[in-house]
């Protein structure tokens, strides 16, 4: 993993300091090495028997956590909201800026 | 939206090919995903490093565009480390790394994958593609039982563009700009920590 941390690390010094690349070209290549790589994950999990038979058992296992993750977001951002609804209700124009 | 459906089609397409072909070694080796991931790495800090309109964003907005994505963040962590410690049949930390994807379904697995194999992997596809169809379809849902910001942290990754349209309908257009730099951070925030992680 420290392969990919160093190579965020170069690619945000380059975008940041010395970017050579326009910024569509970025975004392709984004788009284009995700596709190639979640082609290649689909690969993996195709020509592997055992992941293809628990696929049922594995939807199980995202949806409890997808629920445990949500539900604990979701429980978070109450808290906010309590703290910060007057501020949303007293109409203003443009924004809210919460520290004046 | 279309974006979306041509990545889980290839995802699609790439299961068809591995369970009806048997494909010579260099298509499965493990170096050809790695560098082709530090490439995609690579491309996603320039995105990162040249984007300069987030600061001032963040400033109009004052400390609850840095607060909800925290929120979002520490939530899913807890929530997920929470399903883990309860559910015997996978440990914490993977919970919590597919937890921790928070609707970014691409990156996250493609991550999980290199570092702990499809299986996992899938689940965080399947997981995190779940949360981004959940915070669409209930929407109105959540903001009811938990208040106008939720719909942002529930969508979590996805909040500066495919579900920004509906925190807009339901919370109203005020939270447009809250939602896209919480859906910004998030994505930033999945970026760096994913791949530490599920290092672990």
């Amino acid at each position: 993993m420290f392969g990919v941390i160093i190579s965020v690390f170069l690619g945000f010094i380059l975008g940041r300091f010395a970017n050579v690349i326009p910024m569509n070209v970025v975004k392709k290549g984004i788009m284009g090495f995700i596709c190639l790589l979640l082609f290649l994950m689909g690969i993996s999990v195709g020509s592997d028997d055992s992941i293809l038979a628990s696929l049922g058992s594995l939807g199980i296992d995202a949806f409890v956590v997808t629920m445990g993750a949500l539900l604990g977001s979701c429980a978070l951002s109450w808290v906010l909201w309590k703290i910060f609804s007057k501020q949303f209700t007293e109409s203003q124009p443009d924004g809210q800026g919460g520290e004046q | 939206m279309r974006d979306s459906v041509i990545i889980i089609a290839f995802f699609g397409i790439g299961v068809a090919v591995g369970r009806l072909f048997d494909l010579p070694d260099f298509l499965l080796s493990a170096d050809t995903t790695r560098y082709a991931l530090w490439a995609l790495m690579f491309c996603v800090g320039i995105t990162i490093g040249g984007n300069r309109s987030i600061l001032t964003a963040f400033r109009s907005q004052g400390i609850l565009s840095f607060l909800l994505p925290l929120a979002t963040v520490l939530g899913s962590w807890g929530g997920s480390a929470a399903v883990g410690a309860l559910y015997d049949k996978m440990p914490v930390m993977d919970a919590v790394a597919v937890g921790g994807g928070m609707g970014y379904y691409s990156l996250s697995s493609i991550i999980i994958t290199e570092a702990k194999g499809a299986e996992l992997g899938t689940v965080a596809l399947l997981s995190n593609i779940m949360r981004e169809l959940t915070a669409l379809l209930f929407a109105p849902l959540i903001m009811t039982v938990f208040g106008k910001l939720a719909p942002i942290s529930a969508g979590g990754a996805t909040t500066a563009d495919t579900t920004l349209p509906i925190i807009t309908a339901v919370s109203g257009s005020n939270f447009a700009i809250i939602s896209i730099i919480h859906g910004i951070i998030i994505d930033l925030t999945v970026t760096f920590t994913i791949p530490v992680i599920s290092a672990l």
